[in-house]
């Protein structure tokens, strides 16, 4: 109605509700932001406001994204516009030389967190699996080979550039390039494949999921409109009639109104 | 009732921080108290349902066809291919656990397969082991297990553990429906005849007579006379109670334990009593006479075949549109399914508010608007005399039933109603109202007393919570639009909160109504005597 305050975010009726709820689930992990964490105290129930989960996932998931972005100054050429910027953005602090990015430092703190959080939280160890870790350590192992390289044990740039140009047009690779190239790197590159060729069949594919789940995409307007089931079965049905044949002496001496007087 | 557990021995031993364990290593336990009888043998027989016999969860042998495995498997890979849902919860969870102090029976048991993440993953192991590469060549590893007799017995424990509430996918990140899952599970074991009674037999009853109790037409139609007594003996008013009614304006659908169940029983006298006042041409339905849904706890086919009556009753009766009462998984039904399953309701019109004009579009396509709705409408329209000091002897907060709050959006009316028909109402705190609600801890076909315990462990976080507002502001009444609630509150508050009764949204609007020719009131529909102006401060 009108008068009443609809929540258009939470539970929409519209097609831009429903995307401003799935924006801000995929953008900023709102459900994540609403978490809580209950506890007991001399047997009452005692909620606090617990933001770390969210806080660190967003960390590393916009990081790793950062990164990646970055990375296209390896592999391409020209270098997209975007490249610089981020690289202006994240160096903005302007510490050490080179330049520190914050999101390295964010991936690798919030990794961490990530990690130690499935052991050291009871709930969460209990239900976690070898797939579960394998992934973070992956990460965490591109995210220090990466890190290190970059500020600590220098590699050839201009060869990691020519070896990625030519792995991404099919050329072949020379014996010469290939001894510029660090063993750190190679530990690097390898890692990044291991991940390519995992995610497509892991828990990793919760990046696609999420824009799949039927109670974030879909509008609160089911009384509203029509929704057809293409399989919507046949069922048996007890019917009006059955129910009156079987109740029908009682109905009419208690004078409630009959279809058939037989 | 069951009074040898105690309130302070309930909790002694429950932890959030479960020891850890390999969970699939931990064999399901059937303690006094924590399950549910298995669904009788004539409900199955009289429904036409697979595996019919005599058994308890507890027997060694659960009587199951040779091929049980199969037939699971086999409703599994059908169901993964029909419900896209499914599908993407096997296989979008990353166990990052912002779910598992979430769930009701987590905080009130600390039983770890009660975190909705790992409820989840008892079925989810199984689909691993089945239906992903990973999980054939990687086996345990990855997560995955083969369907044995032990994972059956935990599905059963657990799945009847769990009140599709769904609190938990509110805090999810990909929005896991937990309830989906535990329906489709239970629906998976239904095919083999593994259910519950307090399921079952009220399905079979629902079928057969049109409500869950199996009260027959005229025990139906004595029920209604009595609350007509009871006003005439209230206000000193006769009222009319129209029953199968040809050609009315619409038809009214409540959930039975209205006309039977104390204290629902008061709710069903306001909206009479609403009815009479503004002269609404309206009637009762003795075939179509529960609006609650049984089936929709375990099985899409024996929601259907329940839900098809309210429809076809509508048809026979040709009014023009529906009107529904106070209730929860009714409300799912019929907000998310009905029009699906069994309309379209081309036969009927849009609702529209006799009284105010006003056109229920958000009820356009269903053609059926909720009691809340239609009464907040009359009440913001100026069109009811109303006097909230004969409520004055409550001191309200309102219960978010799961359902309707969480399922279909319904926050702001019920509010807005009770702000209106008393003066005394205080919120319980925010993360345990609105869409963060928590469950009554009997829903979804689990109030049974040999659950009893259970049952009082779900409830807890509730109950707490309700205790805080008694404490600190001296409520005494809970209200609540779910008749699962008013069935399961009491006992529950009679454990964690002694002293706080609980009632429904109408009952006080029943009890602020100025009806035309009253006599003065002096007690209230539960015969409670009012307040005199001198005791009111």
């Amino acid at each position: 109605m009108p008068w009443i305050k609809q929540n258009k975010l939470d539970n929409p009726s519209s097609a831009l509700g429903t995307l401003g709820r799935m924006a801000l689930e995929v953008l900023f992990f709102r459900s994540l932001f609403r978490n809580t964490k209950a506890s007991l105290k001399d047997d009452r129930l005692v909620y606090s406001v617990d933001k770390w989960l969210w806080f660190f996932s967003l960390a590393f998931h916009w990081s790793f994204l950062i990164i990646f972005l970055r990375h296209f100054r390896f592999f391409t050429e020209p270098i997209p516009f975007f490249v610089g910027f981020l690289q202006d953005i994240d160096g903005f602090f302007q510490v050490g030389l080179p330049i520190i990015y914050i999101t390295d430092v964010a991936i690798l703190v919030a990794l961490t967190y990530l990690f130690l959080r499935r052991i050291f939280n009871a709930k969460v160890r209990i239900v976690s699996l070898p797939s579960d870790y394998f992934p973070l350590l992956l990460i965490l192992g591109i995210a220090v080979t990466g890190v290190l390289m970059r500020y600590f044990l220098k590699t050839d740039l201009v060869a990691v550039k020519e070896f990625a140009v030519s792995i991404l047009s099919f050329q072949p690779i020379s014996n010469e390039l290939l001894n510029k190239l660090s063993p750190l790197f190679m530990i690097h590159f390898t890692f990044v494949c291991t991940l390519l060729i995992y995610f497509p069949m892991s828990k990793l594919v919760h990046l696609g999921g999420i824009f799949m789940s039927p109670t974030r995409n879909l509008a609160n307007n089911n009384r509203m409109k029509r929704h057809i089931n293409p399989w919507n079965p046949v069922v048996a049905v007890h019917t009006y009639e059955e129910y009156e044949d079987e109740f029908r002496e009682k109905m009419k001496a208690a004078g409630i109104p009959v279809e058939k007087e037989e | 009732m069951s009074i040898k557990i105690k309130p302070e021995e309930l909790l002694k031993n429950v932890t959030y921080k479960p020891k850890f364990v390999n969970w699939m290593d931990v064999p399901v336990e059937f303690q006094k108290g924590t399950f549910n009888y298995a669904g009788s043998e004539d409900a199955l027989i009289y429904l036409d349902q697979p595996n019919p016999r005599k058994w308890q969860p507890t027997d060694p042998d659960w009587k199951l066809p040779e091929n049980w495995q199969e037939i699971i498997l086999e409703g599994l890979r059908e169901r993964l291919e029909k419900y896209r849902s499914l599908k993407i919860f096997m296989d979008i969870c990353v166990r990052c656990g912002a779910c598992a102090d979430k769930c009701h029976f987590f905080l009130g048991s600390g039983d770890p397969k009660n975190m909705p993440v790992l409820r989840a993953e008892l079925l989810r192991s199984v689909y691993r082991r089945e239906f992903t590469t990973a999980g054939k060549i990687m086996g345990r590893m990855v997560g995955a297990r083969e369907l044995t007799f032990d994972v059956l017995r935990e599905w059963f424990y657990y799945f009847y553990q769990c009140t599709q509430c769904r609190r938990c996918s509110v805090f999810c990140p990909y929005g896991i429906d937990t309830a989906e899952i535990t329906f489709l599970t239970r629906d998976l074991m239904n095919l083999i005849g593994v259910n519950i009674d307090w399921i079952m037999t009220p399905v079979k009853n629902s079928y057969r007579t049109g409500n869950h109790l199996g009260v027959q037409p005229h025990g139906m139609k004595d029920s209604l006379e009595m609350a007509a007594a009871d006003i005439e003996e209230i206000t000193g008013i006769r009222v009319e109670i129209p029953i199968n009614k040809k050609g009315a304006e619409f038809l009214f659908v409540t959930p039975s334990a209205d006309y039977f169940g104390t204290p629902h029983y008061y709710t069903l006298m306001g909206y009479i009593m609403l009815f009479h006042e503004i002269g609404l041409d309206y009637t009762f339905s003795t075939y179509a006479s529960e609006g609650g849904n049984f089936g929709s706890f375990v099985s899409h086919d024996l929601m259907k075949r329940l839900n098809h009556k309210i429809y076809a009753e509508a048809k026979r009766l040709k009014v023009k549109w529906i009107l529904g009462g106070e209730c929860g998984h009714m409300w799912r039904v019929i907000h998310q399914y009905m029009d699906t399953m069994n309309g379209p309701a081309d036969f009927l019109e849009v609702p529209k508010s006799p009284i105010t004009g006003t056109v229920f579009e958000n009820a356009k396509s269903t053609k059926m608007v909720h009691i809340c709705e239609f009464t907040a409408d009359l009440i913001y329209h100026n069109k009811l005399k109303l006097d909230p000091s004969r409520n004055d002897h409550w001191h309200a907060t309102f219960h978010d039933s799961c359902n309707p709050s969480r399922g279909m959006g319904l926050l702001e009316e019920p509010r807005y109603i009770i702000k209106n028909v008393m003066r005394k109402f205080t919120e319980m705190p925010d993360n345990t109202i609105r869409e963060q609600t928590f469950c009554c801890g009997s829903g979804a076909g689990l109030g049974t007393e040999e659950n009893f315990e259970m049952r009082m462990r779900g409830g807890f976080p509730r109950a707490n919570a309700a205790k805080y507002v008694k404490d600190k502001y001296g409520v005494n009444i809970c209200l609540c639009i779910c008749a699962i609630d008013k069935a399961n509150l009491p006992p529950l508050f009679d454990f964690w909160v002694p002293g706080l009764e609980v009632g429904g949204v109408h009952e006080m609007v029943g009890n602020a109504l100025i009806m035309t020719g009253e006599k003065p009131r002096e007690v209230d529909l539960r015969l409670n005597p009012l307040l005199k102006e001198e005791e009111n401060q």
